[in-house]
């Protein structure tokens, strides 16, 4: 559980906020905003 | 034998000065220094401007000149791909030898070197064919269309006579590069054998960019008025808004389609080998051709996908026309041939993981790749606009399938081209594993983050796709694809920094037999060769095609009596054709490899033999 698991959902955690704030940037580079308005 | 190829490389090395010296005083303002740039620029732009130029010429049918029983437009078609497909392969194969020479030298491993030598050997002949192709070119484009050919000389006639004499250069660096290998070796003569490298990459690349502005111009003119009267700026008539695009695309589909042309060389190679060595090394071969090859495949889909968006940037009705309109089947062919390309590459890797015993760990795994790889693969070729007879689109309901149909727009196909590329990367990760184990105590961590890394971005890469796709707007729909790159980018770049480290010092837990590899996978590398020339083939046509009636888009009208769009079957049957032919020629390339080094002893044929 500690040597696998628990890496794996904090690495988890981690990249989740690495990729939001990579689809963030690149939205808001383009004009846009990362979620959608009509 | 060392004598003469001192005087060769000697004669190569004047003429390689010497044109290169020649150049900058034939290009307008090209040697001027600091002191005299602003005078040549001034003197240029006056000639610029005492020199008028006629509009693009109003040509009818009787202008084109025709030979009774050839076909203007094939020939040309043909004559244009051919000398492509050699063009592609041989500025490939210096950018990767250059590569494998330096690795070859910073490990002075001899192997790489030999490597190196043996890939250029490959393609000296191809140098001689991509030549007599490109002649072939310019005299059918001055026989069938001497007028377009007269047009775009007047305006490019300063880059297409450096073009001319770029060869002397490029000619005699290939020719002191091949010939003086054997004798520049060691120490600081490899450095001179290394930047000879460098510099046939530089006149190879140079000569390309040259003629991709030929052609972009002829689809996104610059430089010229509505009535294609040229303003005598002949940068800005290269530099036109297509030229950058295509020159990227160019570049990166080179190393993917030279590295599958010498893959498919180390497969003729292989089996036809003789003994047990000689499979070892060209099976190592073959391995390093197909890394070559799909280390550049996976940024090339991004690399065309940009292309494509200058397209409709510059004409939304060329963009339209290439994927919208009447050559969006052509891309479902496209689709097709690129998934056979990623499903052959990543065959051979599975494949390739028999060389060690070590790859048992990781054989149940494989079957969830390949399901990943073709599932993606399906989605990637499933067409949006079918095409229905009337009773088809009555019983269906509309000319999109209930189900299928979302699965045909960009969204799903850059979801699914996203995962392609990731799961073809995590086959070369578990190939590379496959004959060691971490000996880092970290080793668990480091499978829990990589683990964690992939399945975030995925996670990030359907989201990306499916939200932006369906529920918002075509501005967030073409925009969401930009992160959904990066995504890729990053999980890949990420994973290669993490695996690099934990396996630093890693344990051999089997060898790797080099030449342990069942034959299919061999076919699996000639199909790789097939695939991309044939869709290089398609990809070329369609480039083309988008003009439809315009030698020069809205410049230029093309009224031979050729300048049709054929149906997609004709199309299709003539890139074929010169499929065939272009493999019939890299067979005659690879058998003169062969025959170069046999010897025959002619018992008694000589004199000095009776005496």
């Amino acid at each position: 559980m500690k040597t696998y698991l628990l890496p794996f959902l904090g690495a988890l955690i981690v990249f989740g906020i690495v990729f939001l704030g990579l689809d963030f940037t690149m939205m808001n580079l383009q004009g846009l905003s990362l979620l959608f308005h009509s | 034998m060392q004598n003469r190829n001192s005087k060769t490389i000697y004669g190569a090395l004047f003429i390689a000065v010497f044109a290169l010296f020649l150049l900058p005083s034939l290009v307008p303002g090209f040697d001027a220094s600091l002191a005299f740039a602003d005078e040549a620029a001034v003197s240029a732009a006056a000639e610029a401007e005492a020199t008028t130029y006629p509009p693009a010429p109003k040509l009818t049918a009787a202008d084109y000149p025709t030979i009774p029983g050839v076909n203007s437009r094939v020939t040309v078609w043909l004559a244009a791909q051919l000398h492509l497909w050699f063009g592609a392969f041989v500025l490939a194969v210096p950018i990767f030898v250059f590569i494998i020479e330096a690795i070859g030298m910073a490990t002075r491993d001899k192997r790489y070197d030999n490597m190196a030598y043996e890939f250029i050997k490959v393609s000296i002949t191809a140098y001689s064919l991509t030549a007599i192709l490109g002649g072939l070119l310019a005299f059918s484009l001055i026989l069938f269309y001497p007028d377009l050919f007269r047009y775009l000389s007047t305006i490019f006639k300063e880059s297409m006579f450096v073009y001319a004499l770029l060869f002397f250069a490029e000619s005699a660096v290939l020719y002191i590069y091949y010939y003086g290998w054997n004798w520049l070796q060691g120490g600081f003569k490899k450095w001179v054998h290394l930047t000879l490298g460098l510099l046939l990459n530089a006149t190879g690349a140079m000569l390309m960019f040259m003629a991709n502005s030929w052609t972009t111009f002829m689809m996104s003119p610059a430089a010229v008025d509505a009535a294609g009267v040229f303003n005598g700026d002949s940068w800005a008539a290269i530099h036109n808004f297509l030229w950058n695009p295509i020159n990227i695309h160019r570049v990166i589909a080179n190393v993917a389609y030279g590295g599958s042309i010498v893959g498919a060389y180390a497969a003729f190679k292989f089996l036809s080998a003789q003994n047990k060595d000689q499979r070892a090394h060209y099976d190592w071969m073959g391995y390093n051709a197909n890394f070559i090859a799909i280390a550049a495949l996976l940024p090339l889909p991004f690399a065309g996908y940009y292309l494509t968006a200058e397209m409709y940037a510059y004409s939304q009705q060329m963009g339209i026309t290439l994927m919208g309109g009447v050559f969006a089947w052509i891309f479902i062919i496209q689709a097709v041939l690129i998934g056979a390309l990623f499903l052959s590459a990543n065959y051979y890797l599975w494949c390739g993981m028999g060389r060690s015993e070590g790859a048992h760990r990781y054989n149940p795994y494989m079957k969830y790749l390949a399901v990943v790889i073709v599932g993606s693969f399906l989605v990637w070729f499933t067409p949006h606009t079918l095409v229905l007879t009337n009773a088809e689109l009555k019983s269906l309901g509309g000319p999109y399938h209930a189900i299928l149909g979302p699965l045909g727009i960009m969204p799903a196909k850059n979801t699914a081209v996203n995962l392609l590329i990731l799961f073809t990367f995590l086959s070369f990760m578990f190939y590379r594993r496959a004959n060691k184990t971490a000996t880092v105590s970290w080793a668990a961590q480091g499978n829990a983050v990589q683990a964690a890394l992939f399945t975030a971005g995925i996670i990030n890469i359907f989201i990306l796709g499916v939200y932006y796709g369906y529920f918002t707007n075509t501005v967030y729909k073409v925009a969401a694809s930009i992160p959904q790159v990066l995504t890729t980018l990053v999980i890949i770049v990420v994973s290669v920094v993490i695996d690099s480290f934990m396996y630093k010092g890693a344990k051999q837990v089997a060898p790797l037999h080099w030449g342990r590899v069942p034959a299919r996978s061999q076919y699996a590398l000639f199909l790789l060769a097939v695939s991309f020339t044939w869709l290089m083939g398609l990809m070329g046509y369609v480039r083309s095609g988008i003009r439809q009636h315009w030698h020069v888009t809205n410049i230029f009208r093309d009224n031979s009596p050729d300048a049709f769009t054929p149906g997609l079957g004709y199309a299709a049957n003539v890139i074929s054709v010169g499929t065939i032919i272009f493999m019939a020629m890299v067979i005659f390339v690879f058998w003169l490899s062969t025959v170069s080094g046999r010897k025959s002893t002619a018992a008694g044929y000589w004199k000095e033999q009776g005496a």
